[in-house]
């Protein structure tokens, strides 16, 4: 009996059991977790693109090193989580075919921030120093996910992803501490980043379609607004500590809770960006519709007559 | 396509001397091929002393659950936590039992 199945299951989650690809799983257990992980793997593999673009800029020899290896690290991330996703897709009959398909017809998810612009070296900086530190609040918190498989992927990602929180942080302590137009500069940033930083972690929790099955089945242990508030209580401070000015008037820490308080960011923009409209979305999707068909062939000879074994 | 390609376990050893150990998993046309995606995506920071890659197909699961699998206090016998009363036995010889600590 399936339902005999399912309490079962239930049961091995409430006692703390962790899920392998090959245990019995309810269907929509499986669906919601490869939902997580696609849009994971898309956000990491549409997240190099950003910062790729200052490959070519970036000032000096080390500080390309350091970009470039983000990058590549990020495209890792991508071919491990795909991976993951590959085994729980597959008696689904979903290979990393169709994601990608998906990915490049617009029709799947991938992280709001990615669909942004990085018009200066500051972007740069902010993003591998905040957008990687939000990122890192949302996966540290998926470590201690049900789904077995996923958490052991993420220990190593979350090793990488703390390296780049200091490549960024060297960057804009750089910029920090450097002449008034670099000051600017990162201030200018900022001002272009908050709210996609306030966005990245979703919509308010009543809003938020995540079901209350996805925590009792601790797919996710962490709500959007607690993720939120754990960012801003690490980096509320850390940004003002450099001097810079936080574009909303609004922001504020109740004293009893030690939460912060932010004016309205714009729901409906948040909205829109993930459903394909933000600046760069199309772009860079065409990027990757152009990296697909040009390097298919490379695919075709890999998997050619050697693979017959 | 990549479809084509079959899966492979990636096994690393940090240091010389410990055990391989589990890092991950990826699709390659053969163990060659597999070998140099592993050191792409599993060794950029220099985390292991040695690689192994192993096609899928090539490991035999046992199903969870079925013995001899998983813990068994029944057989206490089998593991040093059976034989705590040491402890207690050795101090009528005016021993606490950890001498060999000391």
């Amino acid at each position: 009996m399936s339902e005999d199945r399912l309490v079962d299951f239930e049961a091995r989650i409430a006692s703390g059991a962790l899920i392998e690809a090959g245990d019995w799983m309810p269907e929509e257990y499986r669906r919601q977790c490869l939902r997580l992980i696609v849009t994971h793997a898309n956000s990491e593999l549409m997240g190099a693109l950003p910062e790729r673009e200052w490959i070519p800029r970036a000032p000096g020899l080390h500080r390309k090193l350091s970009v470039l290896s983000k990058v590549q690290d990020e495209i890792g991330h991508a071919q491990m989580i795909y991976r993951v996703a590959e085994d729980l897709g597959r008696p689904l009959g979903i290979t990393r075919g169709h994601m990608l398909d998906d990915l490049i017809a617009g029709k799947a998810k991938f992280h709001n921030v990615f669909s942004y612009p990085a018009p200066t070296w500051a972007d740069v900086g902010v993003i591998a120093w905040l957008v990687d530190g939000a990122a890192l609040e949302t996966q540290g918190a998926l470590l201690r996910t049900s789904y077995a498989p996923y958490a052991r992927i993420l220990r190593r990602i979350c090793a990488e992803e703390a390296i780049h929180l200091k490549h960024g942080e060297d960057i804009v302590l750089t910029l920090a501490s450097g002449t008034r137009a670099q000051r600017e500069m990162l201030q200018g940033a900022l001002e272009r980043w908050w709210q996609p930083l306030l966005h990245f972690f979703g919509p308010p929790d009543d809003q938020s379609p995540n079901t209350e099955r996805t925590f009792r089945w601790r797919i996710r242990v962490m709500t959007n607004e607690q993720l939120r508030q754990s960012f801003l209580r690490k980096y509320v401070p850390k940004i003002r500590a450099l001097g810079l000015k936080i574009p909303d008037p609004e922001l504020r820490q109740d004293p009893a809770s030690g939460d912060w308080l932010y004016g309205d960011p714009d729901w409906n923009e948040f909205w829109r960006v993930v459903k394909g409209g933000g600046a760069r979305t199309e772009e860079r999707l065409q990027l990757r519709r152009m990296t697909r068909e040009q390097q298919n062939w490379v695919l075709e000879a890999m998997a050619g007559p050697t693979s017959a074994a | 396509m990549a479809q084509e390609m079959a899966v492979y376990e990636v096994f690393g050893q940090e240091r010389k001397g410990e055990p391989h150990r589990h890092a991950g998993s990826l699709l390659a046309a053969d163990g060659e091929m597999a070998l140099l995606l592993a050191q792409e995506l599993f060794c950029r920071r220099k985390e292991y002393v040695q690689i192994w890659v192993v096609p899928r197909a090539a490991i035999h699961e046992a199903t969870e659950g079925e013995a001899p699998l998983g813990p068994d206090p029944r057989r206490s016998y089998r593991s040093g936590e059976g034989y705590r009363e040491t402890v207690q036995k050795w101090k009528r010889f005016g021993g606490d039992g950890h001498a060999d600590r000391a």
